[in-house]
């Protein structure tokens, strides 16, 4: 289901479309709270701005525009929820309990994860259009191929070979900058 | 998550992607969404809810569709107690359509002319279909769509446009004067049902409807071959009209008494059938609602929230119109409802006169005072000895125990601070959360009195005006209870 049937069954009052849109854009949102709390900002503080930010989306939905889709809406209200929470407080460091137990990632390598998400996300934002919207679509939003070619006008053989060269090129991106381990893909 | 562990691994990230648990994020959501009363139960109705497309616009369907019988009680996935009094309205002939992949099988249907119940049957054909149809994916809000055929005269309901956040979706009226097409939009609720079988996922679908000649409904699933559906045929159950064409007091959910002009509400009359109660009347404001009550044939007489589920479907139209419709809790024999008491006056069945009742300040709603949430997820909490006194019960503690024993129409309800079990009249049940003692006052969870007491529990709330009129909030109040 498109971003924009979403908004307008969110704007019917749809609870199911709200938990839809959670189940889509969590990953993303919480990305999106990292680049701006900092990716040292504990898993509480960005799970409460992320909470908060569908609240706030449920609470407005009145206003929102189907024809714009969410995605812009709760990324700029996760951006303003997590400026407040930064103002109203010093987020909490990314406490040891935070970290995943025996067997996960240690406090050090949470901060690495957390710093090379925000960097591929921005990368992908930074791809151009199509492609954007494109591995967006497919890798956040976890929509069918064939959905997203036919919004963006593509035969799916056409999206394959999109998303091949834009993972190529994010590659490239994020090595370049220093983030990726250069030993993968 | 898969996907983005994917480009994680072939873009060069370490380990794998940092995410917030979606099921954390989820349950902190709902649980504070659910905190108001009225939300609660829309979403309960409003799962996996569909909005349809004009009937006038379907395109005709073809497929094979074969029946068989099948003798499963249906509808004891909607109703408590004795389903007798509705098997006469149950269609159980099975109907299948299938495509290669998957068969549709609608088990059954029964109906009055408010609403259509449906039970499915989902059955994969194949491995690939199987592991599709057990996966979570299968499960979305376009599983399923069910469609008016051309030719019927139903109109279905949507969300209201003016609707604000947590009422039910309203009935989208027939357009006014001859000729003019029905403004047809069409909402559902589905569950799912226990299934024997590995292949196959059952679920409960039920359609919300106008009183209006609705022959037969179409049902797809949406995974399987285009064209492919099922047809069944609709027979709504009698039902009995109550003339009422009174006004007086209603009750509220959400809004604090003192904010409001008037509770006023006319009701100018309640249609009754085994499945269903509907209201039609007029109203001052959208927030007040009937309070009816029922006396029954050996002379008891039950509150709504006894009697009656929360609203199925409301209808508000900007004239001042309104509908509200309601689904037994059980399926009634209407010849054991002796009358409906609304405004302090007791309406016959049988048409008779209505007389004058003595009003009962006992069933008078209440507030409550509200406490905080048992767990950092939770709703709030409500305290069980001031309900309990409020509704006119017994409220024992023991202090050895840590056990309250709160007694209200004959059944008691037991709880134990820090215990998830709780005792209902001796018979255990399970909490979502723990009682716990609150500044030496023990709180748990409404749900549980609301189901074994038959009361009706809500949040009061008003809108936060000391920030800005863009950043819409809200200032929860205290608990409101409909005995």
């Amino acid at each position: 289901m498109d971003d924009k049937r979403l908004a307008q069954k969110l704007k019917r009052g749809d609870r199911m479309a709200l938990n839809h849109i959670m189940d889509r854009f969590t990953p993303y949102l919480s990305t999106v709270v990292w680049n701006v709390m900092g990716s040292a900002a504990g898993l509480q503080d960005v799970e409460e701005v992320v909470s908060d930010a569908f609240l706030s989306l449920w609470t407005h939905r009145d206003t929102l525009d189907p024809a714009k889709g969410v995605k812009s809406w709760l990324a700029a209200a996760a951006r303003n929820k997590a400026i407040d929470r930064m103002r109203a407080e010093t987020p909490s460091p990314l406490p040891l309990e935070d970290a995943e137990p025996a067997g996960g990632p240690s406090p050090e390598e949470e901060l690495e994860r957390r710093d090379f998400a925000g960097a591929l996300l921005q990368a992908v934002e930074a791809l151009p259009p199509p492609d954007n919207t494109l591995v967006f679509r497919f890798y956040y939003e976890e929509e069918r191929l064939k959905d997203i070619a036919r919004d963006l006008g593509l035969s799916v053989p056409a999206a394959k070979s999109r998303l091949c060269r834009a993972r190529q090129k994010l590659k490239a991106v994020l090595t370049k900058g220093g983030l990726a381990d250069g030993t993968v893909g | 998550m898969a996907r983005l562990d994917e480009l994680w691994q072939e873009t060069g990230g370490p380990g794998l992607p940092p995410h917030l648990d979606v099921k954390r994020v989820k349950a902190r959501v709902n649980a504070v969404l659910d905190a108001n009363h009225t939300e609660r139960k829309v979403y309960m109705r409003q799962k996996w809810r569909i909005a349809l497309a004009a009937a006038a616009a379907l395109a005709l369907i073809t497929g094979t569709a074969f029946a068989a019988a099948t003798h499963w009680d249906m509808l004891t996935a909607w109703f408590q107690g004795d389903t007798a009094p509705g098997q006469a309205y149950v269609d159980g002939q099975a109907r299948s359509v299938s495509d290669g992949n998957y068969t549709l099988t609608v088990e059954g249907s029964a109906a009055d002319e408010q609403s259509i119940y449906l039970t499915l049957c989902v059955t994969a054909l194949s491995d690939e279909a199987r592991e599709y149809l057990l996966s979570e994916q299968f499960v979305s809000m376009d599983t399923f769509s069910v469609h008016l055929l051309p030719g019927s005269s139903g109109f279905g309901m949507d969300a209201p446009a003016s609707s604000g956040p947590g009422e039910a979706p309203a009935v989208a009226m027939p357009s006014s004067g001859p000729g003019k097409a029905p403004e047809v939009a069409m909402a559902f609720s589905t569950r799912e049902l226990a299934s024997s079988d590995e292949n196959s996922r059952r679920f409960a679908l039920d359609v919300a409807t106008l009183p209006a000649s609705i022959d037969t409904l179409r049902v797809r699933c949406g995974c399987m071959e285009k064209g492919k559906a099922v047809d069944v045929p609709i027979a709504p159950a009698a039902s009995l009209t109550v003339t009422i064409n009174a006004s007086g007091e209603g009750v509220l959910f959400l809004t604090p008494a003192e904010t409001m002009d008037s509770l006023s509400l006319t009701i100018r009359e309640i249609v009754l059938s085994p499945f269903s109660c509907t209201v039609y009347g007029s109203y001052s404001s959208g927030d007040v609602y009937p309070n009816l009550r029922f006396r029954m044939k050996d002379g008891t007489v039950l509150t709504q929230a006894q009697t009656l589920n929360p609203i199925a479907a409301s209808l508000r139209r900007p004239s001042g119109e309104c509908k509200y419709n309601y689904r037994f809790k059980q399926v009634q024999d209407l010849d054991s409802i002796t009358s409906v008491i609304v405004f302090d006056r007791e309406y016959p069945l049988d048409g008779s006169r209505s007389v004058p009742v003595q009003h009962d300040p006992a069933l008078d709603p209440f507030t409550v005072t509200r406490m905080e949430p048992l767990s950092e997820t939770g709703g709030y909490s409500i305290p069980a000895q001031e309900l309990t006194e409020k509704l006119g019960g017994t409220y024992t503690w023991d202090a050895a125990g840590q056990t309250a024993a709160c007694t209200y129409r004959g059944v008691t309800v037991t709880l134990k601070a820090g215990s998830t079990t709780a005792l209902v009249d001796g018979q255990e049940t399970e909490l979502s959360e723990a009682p716990a003692e609150q500044g030496g006052i023990l709180t748990a969870d409404s749900g549980v009195f609301r189901d074994a007491w038959g009361i009706d529990c809500c949040l009061q709330r008003v809108n936060d005006t000391s920030v800005p009129e863009d950043q819409f909030e809200l200032i929860w109040l205290d608990w409101y209870i409909i005995p």
